[in-house]
């Protein structure tokens, strides 16, 4: 990545915890525009390289620089002032942002609204839902604009519309933004990422494009056969003998076949050739989910 | 100007949690409590399992001794509601996450520290000027006149002794994450100044000399030594300073 395109470059940040290695050397960059996923199981260091992304916390070596001038954060349990409501919550984060007069509460209405809490911008948010404070967060985080947003599971605490709204604002907001967001949950990050790091021990295992990603890790293919039972049997018995097959599971009258390699296929053929009473009903490149990417990284592979 | 949006949300908090109601309260009745004990406490005597016959004769003590003795209760249960008010200004909301928001919002950890500290001084003042204004009140009208010179002068220099307790619970506040240990804490420094100062060679050092000072301007007119009052000042100050430096080195 040409490092004028790049808002975010970790390098080499260490970070621990008393004796808890958090951050082991992580390194990765950010593109001025377009979602960046931190992905990772938990304890992979993904909140606390969002930290030292804010510099809320201090490293021990390495270098966090960031090209943003104005950044919005929303934190994964959102850190509202209970006794304020919805509208003064974003009067005060707009004008510590520097927001003034007319701009501002212009600012206020066109956000309550965005996130649709308009009709609830004279309530307390000590009394809001969870879903309703991420969303308020959420706003609170735009408000001023920003260059870059930094979300840390940014849509946890949502019911599915409002997962689906959210991820579908992120997808807009991306495109004249940079967005850092950290996610569990895998099908949000591929909904919404263009890159995804993965985090594996405090280090990236993994950063790509969602593009190259699919191509770099191994495809799969899947073949079903169809057949008697005691055809199929002996098939299956047959099969998982051979060296290029790597999953075979019977059910019923189907033996479902992986193969995790494209010239796998003419020696499977070939084989299949000499079994009677058996034919090939599907043979299908999958593409590979972002889950069985991440299991892959993750499990060191 | 930059601590003025800082400053309102800190004073809505202070006025949606009640604490604008109910420290003046706390200050002002333990303050008249005073004057109303010493005036009516022959009849609560009586009260009690006194022998028929018993003559009560309670010698009442010049209006300004009555005035300064309220400096001992606040310097009780006044203090102990200080510190239940400000422990958990700063534990709590870097538990809770909103000095990590404010920080990424351009907030600085001294800006943070101050603005909480301004408001929480400028609250308690208020309360201890309003608690020794309904004192001398009350005490005017049951014991004779006061020189409210005095009664408002000593109350703001007996603040000073509050206000380095305020500055030492936020002190704390950044070093412990409960905010219990934070009471906790807190309170065993006061125990061990107040210890401290009943050594007559320590005292002049001490942040709780305001207090002494204070009762010698209301009860006996005596005139403010200048060191007196500088040392308080500077105890308040290099804990304020303190604080900011811990709060530096804090996650959030």
């Amino acid at each position: 990545m040409n490092h004028d395109q790049t808002i975010i470059h970790f390098r080499e940040v260490k970070k621990s915890y008393g004796r808890v290695q958090a951050l082991d050397g992580l390194s990765f960059t950010a593109a001025k525009y377009g979602c960046l996923g931190l992905l990772g199981p938990n304890g992979a260091g993904k909140t606390t390289a969002i930290k030292c992304l804010l510099n809320l916390t201090h490293y021990e070596s390495g270098s966090v620089d960031v090209q943003a001038r104005r950044i919005g954060y929303v934190p994964q349990q959102p850190a509202l002032f209970p006794w304020m409501t919805a509208e003064e919550t974003l009067r005060f984060i707009g004008a510590e942002r520097g927001l003034r007069g007319k701009a501002l509460e212009d600012a206020i209405e066109y956000r309550l609204d965005q996130i649709g809490l308009l009709k609830a911008k004279r309530r307390r948010t000590g009394g809001f839902s969870g879903g309703m404070k991420q969303r308020l967060a959420l706003a609170a985080a735009l408000i001023h604009e920003p260059d870059l947003l930094v979300l840390d599971e940014p849509v946890s605490a949502l019911d599915p519309v409002g997962r689906h709204d959210v991820l579908a604002l992120l997808n807009v907001l991306k495109r004249d933004r940079a967005i850092v967001m950290s996610t569990h949950i895998l099908d949000d990050a591929e909904r919404v990422c263009d890159d995804v790091v993965i985090m594996r021990e405090g280090h990236a295992a993994l950063q790509q494009s969602m593009g190259q990603i699919r191509v770099t890790v191994n495809l799969r293919y899947d073949v079903e056969l169809l057949g008697e039972a005691a055809a199929i049997a002996a098939a299956g018995a047959l099969l998982q003998t051979q060296p290029y097959v790597s999953g075979c599971r019977q059910v019923g009258s189907v033996l479902a076949l992986t193969l995790h390699r494209l010239e796998e296929v003419p020696a499977l053929l070939h084989t299949l050739a000499s079994l009677e009473d058996v034919q090939v009903i599907r043979l299908e490149q999958s593409k590979p989910s972002l889950e069985d990417i991440f299991l892959q990284v993750v499990n060191g592979q | 100007m930059i601590y003025l949006n800082l400053l309102q949300k800190e004073w809505l908090e202070v006025v949606r949690s009640y604490k604008i109601l109910f420290i003046p309260v706390v200050f002002i009745l333990l303050g008249v409590g005073q004057p109303l004990a010493m005036h009516f406490m022959p009849q609560i005597l009586e009260l009690g399992n006194v022998p028929a016959g018993t003559v009560i004769e309670i010698p009442i003590p010049p209006p300004e001794q009555i005035q300064a003795g309220i400096i001992d209760q606040y310097s009780q249960l006044g203090i102990f509601v200080l510190i239940l008010a400000a422990m958990g200004v700063i534990s709590r909301e870097v538990e809770q996450g909103q000095a990590a928001l404010l920080s990424t919002l351009g907030v600085t950890r001294h800006r943070y520290v101050l603005t909480k500290w301004m408001m929480l001084a400028a609250l308690t003042v208020f309360s201890i000027l309003i608690g020794f204004v309904a004192t001398a009140y009350y005490t005017e009208i049951l014991f004779g006149s006061l020189n409210w010179g005095h009664v408002i002068l000593g109350a703001l220099v007996y603040s000073l002794y509050p206000l380095f307790v305020l500055s030492l619970t936020l002190l704390l506040g950044t070093l412990n994450t409960s905010q219990l240990s934070v009471a906790g804490s807190t309170l065993a420094t006061v125990i061990v100044f107040s210890l401290a100062g009943t050594m007559r060679q320590l005292l002049p050092w001490l942040p709780n000399q305001a207090s002494t000072i204070a009762k010698n301007l209301i009860g006996a007119g005596q005139a403010l030594p200048v060191r007196g009052i500088a040392v308080p000042c500077i105890w308040i100050a290099v804990t304020l300073v303190a604080t900011c430096l811990s709060f530096r080195r804090r996650e959030l």
